[in-house]
C-alpha cells in the first residue's frame, strides 16, 4: 500500500520527522518498503500563460510561444515549441532555465533555428507524470483557474512524501489511511481524526433492487444503492486523482475513483454496476455452469466454489474479486448500482490464484474487511458522486444475512502473562493505555490474589486476534521490542540429540576437501530428460514427480547426485576448467511401487572428470583420472571412517543389485559393499551415455549410501609387536580375467592372524607370459605377537598359501 | 744414504701432494712414495742395511718425513673431498621457485561453512543439531504450524507439490517450504524442555535475482517454563555480534508476523558494509534483514499437546545464503548453485 504523508497528516499528526515516521512504522510491524519523493528536479518547472504564438519563419514545425511566468521573469519569456496540440491563452508548465528534470533534460538558453529560447514547455512524459499505461499526447495543458507563476510543487503539492508499506497479510486493517492512522496514533499516544460524517437520505424511491444471499456464512452483509442521472462524462477533480496518483492506482472515471478513494480512504472496497444492464435482483451464490467476461477482458469459468454475483439470468461478477465487462460502468453510463459488502476472507482466499488476476478489492477481502464499515462506505461513495456526478439517489437495498459478524470477539488477558511471556515489567495502567489506543474496549476487569485478568472487546477490523498470545504481541509491538531488555540466556545445558551423524558427516566433507574435492550444492530437482538418461526408470522405482515444476528443466527430485555433477561439469567445460573434482552431500528421493510415500535417503557422491591434475610440469602427471585414481581417494576414504569390511564386486557378478547400472561402464564400474551391506557404486560413465549428455571425457564417479557410511566404531589401540617382521614376496600366473581380490582372499585366510600387511607389487602381462593370462606379484608380510618367526615356520607357510593358490585358483607360481 | 736424500724426497712428495686437484692422483702419489715399494717405504727397507750408528738417526729421519707425507695426503684428501661434494651440491641444484608437482585444492561450500558456524556457535549455548526430512506433509509444513488451509500466509510460500498417488487427499506431500516442520518432529520426539538447531534446505516456487528456487534455511528452537522474549532478543544479540565478529553490531527487532509465533519479529542488523550510514547493499536504510523469530505460538505448543500456561519457548529462523552472503560479500545468491569451479575454490 502507498500513499501520501500529507494525507495521513490531515488525520494524524504526530511530531516526528518522516525518518522517524519510517522507523517507528518498520519496527512496529508496518514495514516500510519504500519512501519516495514526487519534487525532486522539479523546483523551476512553473505555470506559465501562453500569450502568444507566432510561426518560426525558418522550421515548419516550429513555433515561437510567448509565456507570462508571473514573479519568475520581468519580461515574457520567448520559447521555441515544436508541439502542435495548444494555442493561446492556454495554461502550461514551463521548464525555465537551469531546470534539471527527472527525465534527464537540463534546460538552457539556447537558439533554435536561429530564434532565442529561454525554456521548454513541457508535456506529461517530461516531467516523469506519465504512467507506463499512458500514451504521451503533447504538451500538458492544465486548468485555466491555475495561477500564473504557481510552481508545479505547489500547485501538485509535491512537497509530500510517497510511503510504500509492505504489509503481513494479518494487518489487512492497515490497507487504508484510516487504518494507518489509527496505528501511528497509538504509537505516538496521541488521538486522530477518524469521523467521516457523510450521511445520506433516499431522496426519491422508485424500484428497489432485490438482493438475495445464498450463503449468509460466505457474504454475512449485501448493500447497495441506485443513482440515477449521472453525468460520468465530467471530470473526477483533483484532490481525489491526486490521492488516486499518490497511491499508484489508475484514474478512469469519475465513478471508479471515487470508489477506489473511499476505499483508500475507509478500506470498504465496492463496485459499481451499470444499473441499465442488470436485472432486478442481485443473487449472491456460488457460480454453476457458467462464464464471465470480467472488466480485464478474460474469460473465466468459475468453479462451484467460487462466489459469484448475478441477477436472474447471467452472472455479473466474481464476488469481491473483479466484475464483469458487460456490466461496467462507463463514460456514458446514466444509471448505476453501487454494491457495498462483507464478503468471509476464507471464500475469497485462493481465487486470485485460481484465476491469475490480482485486484485491490480482492487483496483487502482475502485478508478481512471490517464488516462495520459496509455502509459507511456506501454513504460516502454515495455522497462523493451526487456532489461530483450529480444525480439522483434512489432506493437502498439492505441484506444482513447474519448479523453475528458484526459482535466482537472477547479476549482475556492475565497480566502475569506480559513478565512471563515478554519478559517485560510494565505496569498494568500502560498495558490499558496500549490497548485502548488501538481500539480495544476494556469491558472487564477482574482482580485474583496474584493477577489480573482483563477482558477485551477485540474491534472488528483486526481479523487477526484471537488469543492472549496476540494481545502480548500488540503491547510488545506498541511499547517497542526495542525496550524490551536484552536477558544473557543462563539456563542448564542439556544435549538431547545425537549430534554424531551430522558432525560425522562434516568430518568426511572436510576430508574430501583436504583430498583436493570442491563441495557442489545443486539444486535437488532435475531435469527429466537428462536424469531419465541416467537413472533408468524400473519397474518398482521411479523419480518423483513435481505437480507445478517452476520450469521443465527442474521437473523432478533427483534420485541421485550425477545428473547434478553432470550439469556442473557442462557449465565448468565450458568456462575452460579441464580438471575437474567436485563432492556433493544431500537427501535424493524415489517413488517406490510398494511404498506410500517416496523414500528420501541421504547420498555422498564425488567425481572426477579430465585432468588429474590441474597445471602441473611433471610430464608423469600429465594424463586423465582414472578409476584407480579415484578407487584411491574412496579407499582413503573408508580407512578415514575406520572401516575395513569392503568390498568391489563387478557389475555383473553381482545379482541382487538394487538398481539398473546400465548407465556405467560394464567393464570398468564396480558395486560397493560395506559390511556386506549394499553401500553404493563407483565407476566411469557408459561411453554412450557420456557422448549423449556432451561430455568429451570419462566422467568418473562413486555414489555412496550416507548411513553405511558413517561408522561410529570407536578408534581402539592396537599392541605394536616387539619382534621383527618377515617379507616374501611371490608370483603367480593366472588366467587374465582372475580378480586380484580371489588371491588375497586366499591368503588372508590361510595366513590368518600372522599377516600384518599385503599388497600388489606388480602386475604383468606381455613377453614370456601366455596372452591369456598375467602375472601377479605379491608381498606378503608376517609377524607374531609374542615370538620371533623362524624359518621354518615361514616356510610351511608359504608353501600352503601357494599350494592352496595353484590349486584353486588355477595358478602356476612364477620363479 | 744421504739425509738430504730424504728431504729432497719428503719436499718431492708434499710438493706433488699440493699440487694434485684429483682424489684418485692422492691415491697414486700415495702409493707412489708410502705403497708397499713406494719411494720411502724403500729407503725404510734400506735402513736395516745401515750401521748401528746411523740406523736410528736414518730411522727417525724417514719416520718423521713418511708422518709429514701422511699428514699431508690426509689433509688434502679431505679437502678434495669437501671440494668434490661442493660440487655435486651444487649439480644437485634445482630451481626451488618451480611449484610443488601438484596444486590441488579443494574446499567447502560456502553456505556449509555458514551454517557449520552457525551449529558450532549454537552448540555452545547447549543446542542439539536435529535434521528432518525434505519432503514433508501439509500437516507437518503448514497445519502444524498454525497455518491452516487457505491462510494467506500459504500464499507467502509458492509451495511445491509432489505428484503423488498414494498420499490422502487431506495430506498432500510438498518440498517443506522452510525448515520449521523440522521443529514439530524434534519435539515429538524429545519433549519439552528442547533446545534444537536445524538445518536444512527449503523450497518456493519462486526464481528471481533474490531468489532460488530451493535454498537453506536454519531454524533454533527453544522451550522450557521460564524461556520469555527477553531470553529470546539475548541469544540473538549474542549470536549475530559472533557471527559478523563485530561487538559493536547493533541488532533491531521489528514486530512482524508469521503464523507459528506471538509475538513475532524480524530481526535487522546494521549494514556491515557501511556500519548503518547508509549504503546501496541496505537500500540506504542502515539496517540489514537477517532473520525472523518470535515466541512461539500457543497453538503450535498445543498441537503438540504442550501446555502453554506451563511452557513458553522462542524459535527464530533464517536463509543461510542471506549469511554467507553477507559474510563472504557474494553479491548474487544464483552464484551459489551454479558450482563453478573459480567460486567454489574461494571458500575455506
Amino acid at each position: 500500500m502507498r500513499f501520501s504523508e500529507n494525507w495521513l497528516r490531515e488525520f494524524v499528526s504526530p511530531e516526528i520527522d518522516i525518518k522517524a515516521l519510517e522507523n517507528q512504522l518498520s519496527v512496529s510491524g508496518l514495514e516500510v518498503e519504500a519512501i519516495e519523493r514526487e519534487d525532486v528536479g522539479l523546483d523551476k518547472v512553473v505555470v506559465g500563460h501562453v500569450v502568444d504564438i507566432k510561426p518560426h519563419e525558418d522550421a515548419d514545425r516550429l513555433r515561437v510561444c510567448t509565456v507570462n511566468v508571473g514573479i519568475h521573469s520581468d519580461e515574457f519569456l520567448q520559447i521555441v515549441c515544436g508541439a502542435k496540440n495548444f494555442e493561446k491563452d492556454v495554461k502550461i508548465f514551463v521548464a525555465m532555465v537551469g531546470a534539471n528534470l527527472p527525465c534527464g533534460l537540463k534546460i538552457k538558453k539556447s537558439k533554435i533555428r536561429g530564434v532565442a529560447s529561454f525554456g521548454m514547455i513541457c508535456s506529461k512524459d517530461e516531467l516523469g507524470f506519465l504512467d507506463k499505461l499512458e500514451k504521451s499526447d503533447g504538451i500538458w495543458v492544465i486548468d485555466n483557474d491555475a495561477e500564473i507563476g504557481m510552481t508545479l510543487v505547489e500547485y501538485l503539492q509535491l512537497n509530500d512524501n510517497l510511503i510504500t508499506l509492505g504489509l503481513t497479510p494479518n494487518r489487512g486493517d492497515c490497507l487504508s489511511i484510516l487504518g494507518i492512522a489509527r496505528e501511528v496514533a497509538a504509537l505516538n499516544n496521541i488521538d486522530f481524526k477518524h469521523e467521516i460524517k457523510d450521511t445520506i437520505k433516499n431522496t426519491v424511491d422508485s424500484k428497489a433492487v432485490k438482493i438475495n444471499i445464498s450463503d449468509s456464512k460466505a457474504c454475512p452483509i449485501y448493500m447497495g444503492c441506485i443513482i440515477n442521472d449521472i453525468d460520468n462524462t465530467k471530470k473526477t477533480p483533483s484532490f481525489i486523482t491526486e490521492i488516486l496518483r499518490k497511491s499508484n492506482i489508475k484514474i478512469i472515471s469519475p465513478i471508479v475513483d471515487i470508489l477506489n478513494y473511499v476505499m483508500l480512504e475507509i478500506g470498504q472496497p465496492m463496485h459499481a454496476f451499470n444499473l441499465d444492464k442488470i436485472g432486478s435482483n442481485i443473487n449472491i451464490r456460488f457460480a454453476e455452469e457458467e462464464k464471465l467476461v470480467l472488466l480485464d477482458e478474460t474469460e473465466v469459468k468459475p468453479s462451484k466454489d467460487t462466489l459469484v454475483i448475478s441477477d436472474e439470468t447471467k452472472v455479473l461478477a466474481l464476488a469481491g474479486v473483479m466484475g464483469g465487462l458487460d456490466s461496467a460502468v462507463n463514460i456514458d453510463t446514466k444509471n448505476i448500482f453501487i454494491e457495498s459488502a462483507h464478503f468471509n476472507p476464507d471464500f475469497i482466499l485462493g481465487k486470485t490464484r485460481q484465476y491469475g488476476i490480482n485486484t485491490d478489492s480482492a487483496y483487502r477481502f482475502e485478508r478481512g474487511v471490517d464488516p462495520k464499515i459496509v455502509e459507511l462506505g456506501l454513504n460516502r461513495a454515495a455522497q462523493l458522486i451526487l456532489e461530483i456526478t450529480g444525480g439522483k439517489l434512489s432506493s437502498i437495498s439492505k441484506n444482513i444475512a447474519d448479523s453475528t459478524v458484526l459482535d466482537n470477539k472477547k479476549v482475556d488477558l492475565r497480566y502475569s502473562r506480559v513478565k512471563k511471556v515478554l519478559g517485560l515489567d510494565i505496569n498494568l495502567s500502560e498495558v490499558k493505555n496500549i490497548l485502548l489506543k488501538l481500539g480495544f474496549c476494556l469491558v472487564n476487569e477482574n482482580k485474583s490474589d496474584n493477577d489480573n485478568i482483563l477482558t477485551w472487546d477485540v474491534p472488528s477490523f483486526r481479523f487477526d486476534i484471537g488469543l492472549e498470545e496476540d494481545l502480548l504481541e500488540e503491547i510488545a509491538r506498541v511499547y517497542g521490542y526495542d525496550n524490551i531488555p536484552v536477558k544473557k540466556v543462563l539456563n542448564e545445558l542439556n544435549f538431547i540429540a545425537d549430534n554424531s551423524k551430522f558432525n560425522n558427516l562434516r568430518k568426511i566433507k572436510n576430508f574430501l576437501a583436504n583430498l583436493g574435492y570442491l563441495e557442489a550444492i545443486n539444486y535437488s530437482f532435475v531435469d527429466s530428460n537428462v536424469q531419465d538418461q541416467i537413472y533408468k526408470k524400473e519397474e518398482k522405482i521411479s523419480p518423483v514427480k513435481l505437480l507445478n515444476p517452476i520450469s521443465q528443466d527442474m521437473n523432478v527430485m533427483r534420485q541421485g547426485l550425477l545428473p547434478g555433477f553432470v550439469k556442473n561439469i557442462l557449465h565448468n567445460q565450458n568456462h575452460q576448467q579441464h580438471s575437474i573434482r567436485l563432492f556433493e552431500l544431500g537427501n535424493c528421493f524415489s517413488e517406490h511401487a510398494d511404498m506410500n510415500s517416496p523414500k528420501e535417503y541421504s547420498l555422498l557422491g564425488c567425481c572426477q572428470y579430465g585432468g588429474l591434475y590441474k597445471d602441473t610440469w611433471d610430464n608423469n602427471l600429465k594424463r586423465n583420472s582414472d578409476f584407480y585414481d579415484l578407487k584411491a581417494d574412496l579407499e582413503l576414504l573408508f580407512a578415514h571412517q575406520n572401516i575395513s569390511k569392503y568390498e568391489f564386486r563387478k557389475l555383473s557378478s553381482d545379482l541382487k543389485q538394487e538398481c539398473d547400472y546400465s548407465f556405467l561402464h560394464p567393464g570398468m564400474s564396480a558395486i560397493i559393499y560395506i559390511n556386506n551391506k549394499f553401500a553404493g557404486y563407483i565407476g566411469v560413465l557408459h561411453p554412450k551415455v557420456q557422448k549423449n549428455l556432451g561430455l568429451d571425457k570419462q566422467l568418473l564417479c562413486f555414489e555412496l549410501d550416507t548411513t553405511t557410511l558413517v561408522n561410529n566404531k570407536k578408534c581402539l589401540f592396537n599392541d605394536i609387536s616387539k619382534y621383527p617382521a618377515i617379507h616374501r614376496d611371490l608370483a603367480f600366473v593366472v588366467n587374465k580375467n582372475v580378480e586380484v581380490d580371489v588371491l588375497l582372499k586366499k591368503v588372508r585366510k590361510v595366513a590368518g592372524k600372522l599377516l600384518t600387511d599385503l599388497f600388489i607389487f606388480d602386475i604383468y602381462q606381455g613377453k614370456g607370459i601366455n596372452p591369456d593370462s598375467k602375472s601377479i606379484a605379491l608381498s606378503i608380510v608376517l609377524q607374531h605377537k609374542e615370538k620371533t618367526l623362524v624359518d621354518e615356520d615361514i616356510n610351511s607357510l608359504m608353501d600352503e598359501i601357494i599350494a592352496t593358490i595353484i590349486k584353486e585358483c588355477d595358478a602356476v607360481l612364477r620363479d | 744414504m744421504d739425509i738430504s736424500e730424504i728431504h729432497k724426497l719428503s719436499e718431492e712428495a708434499l710438493t706433488q701432494i699440493n699440487e694434485t686437484d684429483e682424489l684418485l692422483e692422492l691415491e697414486n702419489i700415495r702409493v707412489q712414495f708410502l705403497g708397499k715399494k713406494g719411494k720411502i717405504t724403500s729407503i725404510l727397507h734400506a735402513v736395516k742395511d745401515l750401521s748401528k750408528e746411523d740406523k736410528p738417526k736414518f730411522g727417525k729421519e724417514i719416520n718423521i718425513a713418511k708422518q709429514q707425507i701422511v699428514k699431508a695426503i690426509n689433509s688434502r684428501k679431505e679437502s678434495l673431498e669437501e671440494i668434490k661434494l661442493e660440487k655435486e651440491l651444487q649439480k644437485e641444484a634445482i630451481d626451488v621457485t618451480l611449484s610443488g608437482r601438484s596444486l590441488r585444492h579443494g574446499s567447502l561450500h560456502p553456505i556449509s561453512l555458514a551454517i557449520y558456524e552457525f551449529t558450532d556457535l549454537f552448540s555452545e549455548m547447549g543446542f542439539s543439531i536435529f535434521e528432518g526430512p525434505e519432503i514433508e506433509t501439509e500437516y507437518y509444513n503448514f497445519t502444524s504450524l498454525n497455518t491452516p488451509e487457505n491462510h494467506p500466509a500459504r500464499d507467502m510460500h509458492d509451495t511445491f507439490y509432489v505428484d503423488s498417488d498414494d498420499c490422502e487427499k487431506n495430506n498432500k506431500l510438498l518440498l517443506r517450504s522452510h525448515t520449521s516442520p523440522t521443529q514439530i518432529h524434534a519435539v515429538e520426539k524429545f519433549g519439552v524442555p528442547i533446545r534444537v538447531l536445524v538445518p536444512g534446505k527449503a523450497y518456493r516456487c519462486d526464481s528471481d535475482i533474490t531468489h532460488t528456487p530451493m535454498f537453506h534455511q536454519i531454524e533454533g528452537l527453544m522451550i522450557d517454563e521460564k524461556t520469555n522474549f527477553a531470553d529470546l532478543k539475548g541469544i540473538i544479540h549474542n549470536f549475530l555480534q559472533k557471527f559478523f565478529a563485530n561487538n559493536n553490531l547493533k541488532v533491531r527487532f521489528r514486530a512482524s508476523y508469521f503464523p507459528f509465533t506471538e509475538p513475532s519479529a524480524e530481526v535487522d542488523i546494521s549494514c556491515i558494509k557501511c556500519n548503518g550510514k547508509g549504503c546501496r547493499i541496505c537500500s540506504h536504510t542502515g539496517w540489514l534483514e537477517v532473520m525472523g523469530c518470535g515466541m512461539v505460538h500457543p497453538n503450535v505448543l498445543k498441537n503438540l499437546n504442550i501446555d502453554p500456561d506451563k511452557y513458553t519457548g522462542f524459535a527464530f529462523g533464517g536463509g543461510v545464503e542471506r549469511f554467507a552472503m553477507l559474510k563472504y560479500g557474494i553479491p548474487d545468491i544464483r552464484l551459489n548453485f551454479v558450482n563453478d569451479l573459480r567460486f567454489l575454490k574461494q571458500f575455506f
